[in-house]
């Protein structure tokens, strides 16, 4: 070209068009043959395995989660493995667009095709299903006479709702095609998202919207078993005229609300694990209070889990069980939530902790930690934290450190304790 | 409401009054005047019309001034006939305006009502698919194919349709909307009736789903991204349900009130189709009105259209109310 | 090629001008290549290959009617082929009981008109012994002239009695937005055919030829008012924007304020809107040709060139006389969408990357 100064001007901080080029054909390349995974028709057999530890409810091991966009492939998130064990909650942090929604998404295989996918890993779920005959109908439980024989009436649950023969499948989330997802969303699964303002469907009233849960998931379930279940969710979270807001319309509640009917939504179903995507940050403080009771209240009597994804690192002190840190795609340390408050061991995790306020801290300005979250694209090979890192040593140049086993329960990947573990 | 409606009708007098003070002045201007070419006609007869008779032919008209007072006189004259709902005689077809419209609204309101219906069936499938298909091959022919419907001239596709399926394959009538031989049964008449709208409704639905479709294609994507789909699918709805349930009547919104829109298109009448396939419709007759310069008629044409038209976006806003529960008219 | 070169130089221009002030744009990281705004436009502008396939078409329209005449010289657009046609044709009478008669028939033409596709004519002589393609070339130019003035009228009112309205407000726009409800209403396609009647009287003086224009103008006076909504509408909602509280707050100029931050805002949907209007514009501009209210044949744009329904002859056994200008019109409407949709894909922030 004629006006050679302004290309490369340009150059420094632009791709020119042939690389565009380039990253758009290995993009449609790769999302093309993962579309294709995705729709396919399996049989069951490709998709179940075993859990390595039974105690847990869900495994995630090695996962990458991919968005190929027009300016490269976004590893948002690059090999995160962690554990949620049963009957607890398990808390995910750091900074935002360090990848915590995205795993949950990966979980719920709700990200947004074609260019958000599952690139690679296994996500593995103990689920609980109906057990089912030849024909694929859900088999009765039947009321056991006297003699132990059964009769002809099935079994009803205290609400009243017909019970049915339950089976433990372990599945693999990240295998499965799409078209047999609808087994484990919304009754196993469940998620409460982050935009209450935006999450309900405008057009339905929320009576509406809750009783078509119960429909999907309990076969044989009667209109006015799911209108009575609904009630007794809405009065469950707090609200106090159940029957005025199961007729309104979503426009017509408030945000703290609608907030209150998005998680009686998500436990309509008494679910296996409860995905909380940041559920008070839209809230005000007295609301998000009750809220976070209501749901370690809930959380006991369904005896389920709680993956609960936040940055706000006093609500994972209150309601953790464990603690999983996350820093741009990665999971840098893990460990129960004594451990991460009072012993962390990441240079991030130190720093998060120090810049949390605090009524008894001497200094008047809170500590920050300097710099940037490197660009998605084009992530370096050594550890993301280095250039921020202030307790940084030679090895750190080297390749990316991978985890240390701290305690039984505490892992780190740091290349400062890399080198006490092996003197040690 | 009643107060918004009853806000909106006043508004819509004023437009109307605009409207045909514009459309009055215009046909006012026109240079080809009735009365000059009744008289061009009786001269060809070889009777000359003396010059008397000519000014009293103008008189009776109401053409005699043709100054801007003149014209603002006749307009104050056509005005006050209206207020006592008299829209006057046809000159061209000498009886009311009222009563020749009426008699040609019927082919033209059959032709549109059932290419509206077709355009609905057709084009909200059509763009559902296309929009859950994004960018696939489906999508591409989908779109391909309706576009080249709404990049059609009327007038060529209804030639091309004749040429294939009149002149050449002979399944259908070439032009008119009845053979003169049937004289027989209502029924037969009927029939045959139908027989020659098939090409004429063809034209107008090819026409028009091109638009309804990609309507509902950027209606439905714009609906399948946000967040209470993603809601819906977490809930554990087959995507089926999903798309039909949660995604349609969301999408479903700005169609039906578009339907309302549809009001001036029912009854006005496909012009050009209509010149085409040679059909009585109203289009036709206020066709060769216009070229006649026949008053009355061209401004009780017009004006019917006028009002069809301003009611139809207070009908548009009034079905918002009816289906959108957010909105609430104020 | 040439239009490769000119999109490259501008892209260029606007990469210099965003890496001269420090935006935000600009990656933290000096070893991340990003993509530059325009880049990312142009990426999905093109992601979709029909708008790559309405490109292809409207840039081979502008260069078949432009640089056709250019290379297609045979025929002028206006000239008459005056070749006389003789063809014969035979007869048989058989008279019983005689040797059968040859009987020769030798029809001369003086004009050769109607004539078959054939090496002198690629697409045959119409009914007044034009060539067909020269008149499809010069037909063309009259429509795509037409359509693009047209619409660059229609935006400009529509800009500025909308931007009048919307950031006037008040008295001025209540009056300016009546003025649209009023034109709104008015039927357009009876009134212009009016119009088009009027426009014949001797007194105006409007030559034949450019009746046409004098038409579409008018067409023009009536249609600004769907642009005028668009950017009032724009403009109100800009104006509760926190970015022109901020403007206001860092106290700029009126002038500033909308030429800086509202243009640019507006600007996209306005492209789109035009865009897709050109494909309206050439719509209404045959079909106005279609009623007689066109230019006389030898000026005649596309619309006029398939006006043959009254003479079935014509429509069953001369396709190559009516057909081609209606493909043309189809390739050019069809294209001018096929860019609009990709453009609004392209442009609308809102949607997904």
């Amino acid at each position: 070209m004629s006006n050679e100064k302004n290309t490369e001007k340009t150059q420094k901080h632009y791709l020119t068009s042939k690389e565009i080029k380039a990253i758009a054909k290995e993009n449609s390349k790769v999302m093309k043959a993962l579309e294709k995974k995705k729709y396919r028709k399996a049989v069951e057999s490709e998709f179940v395995t075993t859990m390595k530890d039974d105690k847990n409810i869900l495994e995630i091991e090695d996962l990458h989660t991919y968005f190929f966009t027009d300016q490269g492939v976004v590893k948002a998130v690059n090999g995160v493995s962690f554990n949620i064990p049963k009957n607890s909650t398990v808390g995910i942090v750091g900074e935002s667009g360090c990848g915590k929604s995205v795993t949950s998404m990966s979980v719920m295989r709700l990200l947004q095709g074609p260019q958000g996918q599952i690139y690679s890993g296994s996500i593995r779920f103990k689920s609980e299903e109906f057990k089912r005959d030849a024909k694929g109908n859900p088999i009765p439980v039947f009321v056991k006479d006297e003699n132990g024989a059964d009769t002809q009436v099935q079994a009803t649950s205290s609400s009243g709702a017909p019970l049915f023969e339950m089976e433990e499948k372990v599945l693999d989330i990240a295998e499965m095609p799409i078209s047999e997802i609808h087994r484990i969303r919304g009754r196993q699964i469940s998620m409460i998202f982050q935009e209450p303002m935006t999450s309900l469907n405008p057009v339905f009233t929320i009576g509406n919207q809750l009783d078509e849960v119960v429909f999907i998931h309990s076969p044989g379930a009667t209109k006015e078993m799911a209108k009575k279940r609904s009630l007794e969710m809405l009065e469950l979270v707090g609200i106090a005229a159940p029957e005025r807001v199961y007729n309104s319309y979503p426009h017509e509640l408030s945000g703290g609300m609608r907030q209150r009917v998005m998680i009686s939504m998500a436990l309509i179903c008494d679910p296996r694990l409860i995905i909380a995507d940041e559920p008070t940050t839209a809230l005000d403080v007295t609301i998000q209070a009750q809220i976070l009771d209501l749901l370690r209240d809930l959380k006991d009597r369904i005896n389920g889990s709680i993956m609960l994804i936040t940055h706000d690192l006093g609500i994972i002190a209150e309601m953790a069980d464990y603690v999983v840190v996350m820093y741009a795609g990665r999971v840098i340390e893990q460990g129960t939530v004594s451990e991460i408050f009072h012993n962390p061991m990441h240079p991030y995790t130190i720093g998060l902790q120090k810049s949390k306020p605090t009524m008894d801290s001497d200094s008047d300005t809170l500590f920050n930690i300097p710099g940037n979250v490197p660009n998605p694209v084009n992530m370096p090979s050594h550890c993301y934290f280095k250039e921020r890192c202030s307790k940084c040593i030679g090895k750190c140049s080297g390749d990316y450190p991978g985890m240390i086993q701290v305690s039984p329960t505490h892992y780190v990947a740091c290349h400062l304790y890399g080198e006490e573990e092996k003197n040690g | 409401m009643l107060k918004y409606i009853a806000k909106r009708l006043g508004q819509s007098i004023l437009i109307l009054l605009g409207v045909s003070l514009i459309i009055y002045i215009l046909i006012r201007c026109m240079p080809v005047s009735f009365i000059e070419d009744k008289i061009a006609q009786m001269n060809q007869g070889g009777a000359t019309i003396p010059e008397e008779t000519i000014v009293a032919m103008k008189e009776m008209y109401g053409l005699q001034d043709d100054s801007f007072l003149g014209i603002l006189k006749g307009y104050a004259n056509w005005l006050g006939n209206l207020c006592q709902f008299d829209f006057g005689d046809s000159f061209k077809y000498g009886a009311p305006v009222i009563d020749i419209i009426k008699r040609d609204m019927g082919v033209s309101f059959a032709v549109a009502l059932v290419a509206t219906f077709f355009e609905f069936m057709i084009a909200i499938p059509l763009g559902i698919t296309a929009a859950t298909h994004q960018y696939s091959i489906r999508d591409y022919i989908v779109t391909i194919l309706v576009m080249i419907g709404i990049s059609l001239p009327s007038f060529f596709f209804a030639q091309i349709l004749q040429n294939i399926f009149s002149l050449e394959l002979g399944w259908f009538p070439f032009q008119g909307f009845f053979n003169a031989s049937t004289d027989s049964s209502p029924i037969a008449l009927f029939f045959d009736k139908c027989y020659h709208l098939v090409l004429p409704i063809v034209t107008v639905t090819v026409l028009s789903i091109g638009g309804r479709m990609r309507m509902t294609r950027t209606n439905m994507l714009e609906v399948m991204n946000s967040d209470y789909i993603r809601t819906a699918r977490a809930k554990g709805l087959k995507e089926r349900v999903v798309i039909y349930k949660h995604a349609f009547r969301n999408t479903m919104i700005p169609l039906v009130t578009s339907l309302a829109g549809l009001l001036p298109s029912l009854f006005s009448g496909a012009m050009i189709t209509e010149q085409v396939f040679n059909l009585p419709g109203i289009g036709n007759t206020a066709y060769t009105a216009m070229m006649a310069a026949d008053i009355p008629f061209i401004m009780g044409y017009n004006m019917f259209l006028a009002l069809l038209s301003v009611l139809g976006v207070l009908l548009a806003d009034l079905m918002y109310a009816v289906v959108d529960p957010r909105v609430k008219l104020q | 090629m040439e239009n490769e070169n000119i999109k490259e130089t501008e892209e260029l221009v606007l990469d210099e001008q965003s890496s001269a002030v420090t935006t935000p744009d600009e990656p933290h990281d000096k070893n991340v290549k990003l993509m530059s705004p325009t880049q990312m436009v142009l990426r999905r502008f093109f992601r979709s290959r029909l708008s790559i396939l309405g490109l292809v078409m409207v840039i081979g329209l502008f260069i078949f009617c432009w640089v056709g005449p250019l290379v297609y010289t045979q025929w002028g657009s206006s000239e008459i082929d005056k070749t006389p046609s003789v063809s014969y044709s035979v007869k048989v009478i058989e008279i019983e009981g005689s040797e059968p008669f040859y009987q020769v028939i030798e029809t001369v033409q003086t004009n050769n008109s109607l004539a078959d596709p054939s090496v002198s004519h690629p697409l045959g002589t119409d009914k007044n012994n034009y060539d067909v393609l020269a008149r499809l070339m010069s037909g063309g130019r009259i429509s795509l002239t037409i359509s693009f003035l047209a619409v660059f009228v229609i935006t400009a009112l529509g800009i500025v009695f909308g931007g009048i309205a919307g950031y006037f407000g008040g008295v001025i726009d209540n009056i300016i937005m009546r003025i649209c409800d009023v034109l709104m209403c008015l039927p357009g396609f009876p009134i212009l055919l009016i119009v088009g009647t009027l426009l014949q009287s001797e007194t105006l003086g409007v030559d034949l030829e450019y009746r046409i224009y004098w038409l579409m103008g008018f067409l023009t006076l009536i249609s600004w008012p769907g642009t005028a909504r668009l950017v009032r509408g724009q403009i109100l909602s800009l104006r509760e924007q926190e970015y022109m509280v901020a403007a206001e707050a860092m106290g700029y100029s009126t002038t500033r304020k909308i030429f800086k931050h509202l243009v640019p805002n507006v600007m996209p949907q306005l492209i789109v809107s035009m865009t897709l209007s050109l494909g309206s514009m050439i719509l209404y501009e045959a079909s106005l040709s279609y009623l007689g209210l066109g230019a006389p044949v030898e000026y005649a744009a596309w619309g006029t060139m398939i006006n043959v329904s009254s003479d079935p002859d014509i429509l069953q056994n001369h396709f190559n006389v009516w057909g081609p200008p209606g493909i043309c019109i189809i390739i050019a409407v069809l294209g001018f969408n096929f860019i609009g949709d990709g453009l609004r894909d392209a442009l609308d922030p809102k949607m997904r990357r």
